[in-house]
């Protein structure tokens, strides 16, 4: 609903969110796919270092998100993630 | 599997030197049952009190409910597993009585902030508006209100509460032993009668798996990330199913509810007006933490549904948030396998009802039953009495959140906060129409 | 008496077509024009004691003006309801009788009915607008279809004039204002869901009690052309905030935000910031808060040029989402945009659980 919102204001908005297809449902924009409900930007079952990694690199997609012409709602999926 | 489920109303429960049930009396010894809870160490304070529909009362602290129930032939006791060893039930003679429940109050602050294993209570009003949105008002309760003792987590303390409401109930539950019924009603399969249509119960349960009791519970063994399992519905009315009691909100099911399962009843009566076949109830673990989980739990029940032959389902769920989307992606999951599906579920909608009722949807669930609103507000009037272990609560369980005197008008701004104030399983007449 | 009000535009007025759509608000005793047949379907004791009309451009560029005569028509006239249409397709028309219904229900509390095709733009409006007090019903697309549109009007009007309660939309036929109650229905939830199953088995008909939701669809912002360029802001429904929940939010249905400050920070501490959520386990974010609000994320990347210097505004944005109703959701979306527009933002990330 926010993401919604700040697009209709002509802000660009990159939901990092588990639920993508509840997203993708509701019509938000850009979407990229967070790891798990409970912890979107990481994975506690990682070694710190590769947490920090998957960090960054949900992160950067969700900046190239930012960066992406999209017509329609669009889901992202940051890179070095086994299915999710 | 053949349950014989023998009905002993309760008119009134009455405190005496003895306990006693007759002509739909029930006289109970509160100090003989506060002994018997304070024999466990996790608990420092203990006692009863009677509430009835009508009482101008406000009970706080609710943790659990339980009808008191008994195994009056065999081996096998009700809540196996917790009470008593881990053997089948769902056979032979119970017997249970009816029109009233042992309501478990108890004060525990527990040491989880914030998050789903946060402890919480309710609140039920006996008389006025908070009764008229509680199915439990129209009860008559014997009000178990202990203390737990400092510094115990919470999967302790909610096995303190458990062992003394189930303990508490079987106590009572034992005076029925040798009485005849008033009634009596046959749960049996039927598995011949291969014309009718078989349904299923997929009965979403929503469990956090890293909590110490997950919500769900099976023969006293929590549900964490299991797949979805099919049990029979006998099960339920002989205690298979508990849940944990530190934390009682109106979205997720007492164990009263789970001993009660009004879609359970309804599908057995209408198997024995030979409409139907009850084929079986589908335990389905529901909140997933990502999508993946949920699409392979989806398809679990979708799996398990079509091994057993069912033609038809009724699913519905427990709990609140995102488990909903598991419920959708079943109901899409079975229709695709030919399945046919009706939804039974509360609906959202906000304070004016103008917000949309469910949080996601899919095309396959075209039949959907609604069990009213779990979020229209409701203004309590002044308690002229509370009874429980709080005289203040918190309106709203957030880390500082203020307390308030139970006593006043409370604005709420849903019925979580009521025990039996949502109607999960569509057991009462609730509906939300568009106007 | 009851007293009825009938509002047209100046083509049902009999007055003229297209030539005459810049005319004023006026005002004729008794039934003229369309009113004449609403007059007829009405019964005893039930009267359009005046009809006013305005032409359909000048409702609509001269709003206030239009509303306003129409409003002290209808009240000195003491209206115990009023109808306005029925607009059939006609766009103007159908958009100025919903705009009338909400106006007088306003300010007079008068309930009010109108009528249109299900097309007509003015449904769409009529709907946003959830009003209790103003009942839309369906038409043909064509004026072939006005007595049977009058025929309907009647009716309603008068049981609205009587103060009547008006039952749910499918059993009186009005279209919905979305606005759904709670009411008792005469079985149980459980039978009606075993009786619904029976029939879907069958092939027979039945009738869902929950309607799957229409989402409002939404043009995407135009995309950065160079992310390390704009300035970006974090929004977290996860919840993370400092330890104590010092603005006291809810762990549910939460109707405000707030910001806090991390300009000095490069990571976030464990122990000085907690999640407040009531759906999800908050354990994870609260031994690492970078879940829900991924701080040394972006420093790095702020390290490495991703986002330029200086250019991560330095203040995070919160509301833990757990049950957010979606107007108040809409309305919050709606003040963080402007913040954010306001603190010169230029793309965002919307971290959520």
């Amino acid at each position: 609903m926010i993401s919604k919102e700040l697009d209709r204001a002509g802000l660009p908005v990159a939901l990092i969110t588990a639920m993508y297809p509840v997203a993708e449902q509701v019509g938000a924009s850009r979407i990229v796919k967070a790891v798990a409900i409970p912890h979107p930007c990481g994975d506690p079952n990682l070694p710190a270092e590769l947490d920090a990694k998957l960090r960054r690199e949900i992160v950067l997609t969700a900046l190239k998100a930012l960066q992406a012409n999209v017509a329609t709602t669009t889901v992202f999926a940051p890179e070095g993630r086994s299915r999710s | 599997m053949r349950l014989e489920m023998a009905e002993f109303s309760v008119r009134e429960i009455r405190f005496s030197e003895r306990f006693c049930y007759r002509d739909g009396v029930l006289e109970v010894d509160r100090n003989e049952l506060a002994r018997l809870v304070l024999r466990d160490p996790r608990i420092q304070a203990a006692r009863c009190e009677i509430v009835s529909p009508g009482d101008a009362v406000r009970v706080t602290g609710i943790r659990d409910l339980v009808e008191p129930r008994l195994k009056a032939s065999g081996s096998s006791q009700v809540f196996p597993g917790v009470l008593g060893p881990v053997a089948p039930v769902g056979n032979g003679v119970t017997h249970r009585l009816s029109g009233m429940a042992v309501l478990a109050c108890a004060a525990y602050e527990g040491t989880i902030r914030a998050g789903t294993g946060v402890q919480r209570s309710a609140i039920l009003d006996m008389a006025g508006a908070g009764a008229a949105a509680s199915r439990f008002s129209t009860l008559k309760h014997l009000v178990l209100i202990v203390e737990i003792s400092s510094g115990i987590a919470e999967v302790e303390a909610h096995g303190a509460i458990q062992k003394a409401e189930l303990e508490v109930a079987l106590r009572i539950a034992q005076t029925t032993r040798g009485a005849m019924p008033a009634k009596s009603e046959i749960f049996q399969s039927n598995a011949a009668e291969r014309a009718l249509p078989r349904v299923a119960l997929v009965q979403g349960c929503l469990t956090d798996a890293q909590q110490g009791h997950s919500g769900v519970s099976y023969y006293g063994l929590p549900i964490r990330e299991s797949l979805t399992t099919a049990i029979h519905p006998n099960e339920l009315f002989d205690g298979a199913v508990t849940v944990n009691t530190t934390r009682c909100v109106a979205y997720s099911p007492t164990t009263w509810d789970w001993q009660n399962h009004p879609l359970a009843l309804a599908l057995y009566r209408a198997q024995a007006a030979g409409r139907l076949n009850f084929a079986a109830v589908l335990l389905e673990r529901i909140a997933f933490e990502n999508f993946h989980g949920k699409e392979v739990v989806a398809h679990s029940t979708a799996q398990l549904a079509a091994q057993m032959q069912v033609d038809a389902a009724l699913v519905t769920w427990t709990g609140s948030g995102n488990a909903f989307v598991e419920v959708m992606m079943t109901i899409r999951a079975l229709e695709e396998r030919g399945i046919k599906t009706v939804l039974v579920t509360y609906e959202y909608g906000g304070k004016d009802g103008i917000d949309s009722p469910l949080l996601y949807y899919v095309p396959q669930a075209n039949a959907a039953v609604s069990t009213g609103s779990r979020d229209r507000w409701i203004e309590l009037p002044e308690a002229e009495k509370i009874i429980g272990p709080y005289d203040d609560i918190k309106v709203l369980s957030y880390p500082g959140a203020p307390k308030t005197p139970a006593r006043e008008r409370l604005t709420l701004d849903a019925r979580d906060m009521i025990a039996g104030g949502v109607d999960n399983w569509g057991g009462r007449d609730w509906v939300c129409e568009l106007f | 008496m009851i007293r009825v009000v009938h509002v047209l535009n100046q083509f049902f007025a009999g007055i003229g077509g297209e030539e005459k759509a810049d005319i004023a608000v006026a005002v004729a005793a008794g039934a003229v024009g369309a009113a004449r047949g609403l007059q007829a379907q009405l019964r005893e004791g039930e009267q359009v004691v005046a009809t006013v009309y305005s032409g359909d451009n000048y409702f609509h560029a001269h709003r206030d003006e239009a509303l306003n005569a129409i409003l002290s028509a209808v009240r000195e006239h003491d209206a115990d309801v009023v109808v306005a249409g029925p607009a059939f397709n006609a766009g103007r028309y159908g958009l100025a009788c919903v705009e009338i219904c909400q106006f007088l229900s306003e300010r007079l509390g008068l309930r009010c009915v109108t009528a249109m095709e299900r097309e007509n733009p003015g449904v769409a409006v009529y709907r946003d607008y959830h009003n209790e007090k103003v009942f839309l019903l369906p038409t043909t697309e064509s004026a072939a279809g006005m007595t049977r549109a009058l025929a309907a009007i009647a009716p309603l009007a008068a049981r609205l004039a009587r103060s009547e309660a008006i039952g749910p939309a499918s059993r009186e036929g009005y279209v919905p204002r979305g606005l759904r109650k709670l009411v008792r229905a005469e079985r149980s939830g459980a039978e009606r869901a075993v009786d619904m199953l029976l029939a879907k088995v069958e092939g027979k008909p039945f009738s869902t009690e929950i309607a799957m939701e229409v989402w409002d669809k939404v043009e995407p912002a135009a995309a950065l052309s160079d992310a390390a360029a704009a300035r970006i802001a974090v929004i977290c429904t996860g919840g993370v905030v400092p330890w104590g929940n010092p603005d006291g939010f809810k762990t549910y249905r939460n109707t405000f935000w707030r910001k806090y400050n991390f300009a000095e920070l490069r990571a976030l501490e464990p122990g000085k910031w907690e999640a407040v959520h009531g759906g999800y386990n908050i354990s994870f974010m609260n031994r690492n808060p970078h879940y829900g609000m991924p701080l040394d994320a972006l420093r790095a990347l702020e390290a490495e040029g991703r986002i330029g210097p200086g250019k991560l505004y330095p203040a995070y944005y919160v509301i833990p989402g757990n049950q957010g109703s979606p107007s108040v959701m809409r309305r919050v979306g709606q003040e963080i945009g402007a913040d954010l527009k306001k603190n010169g933002v230029d793309g965002v990330l919307l971290v959520a659980t």
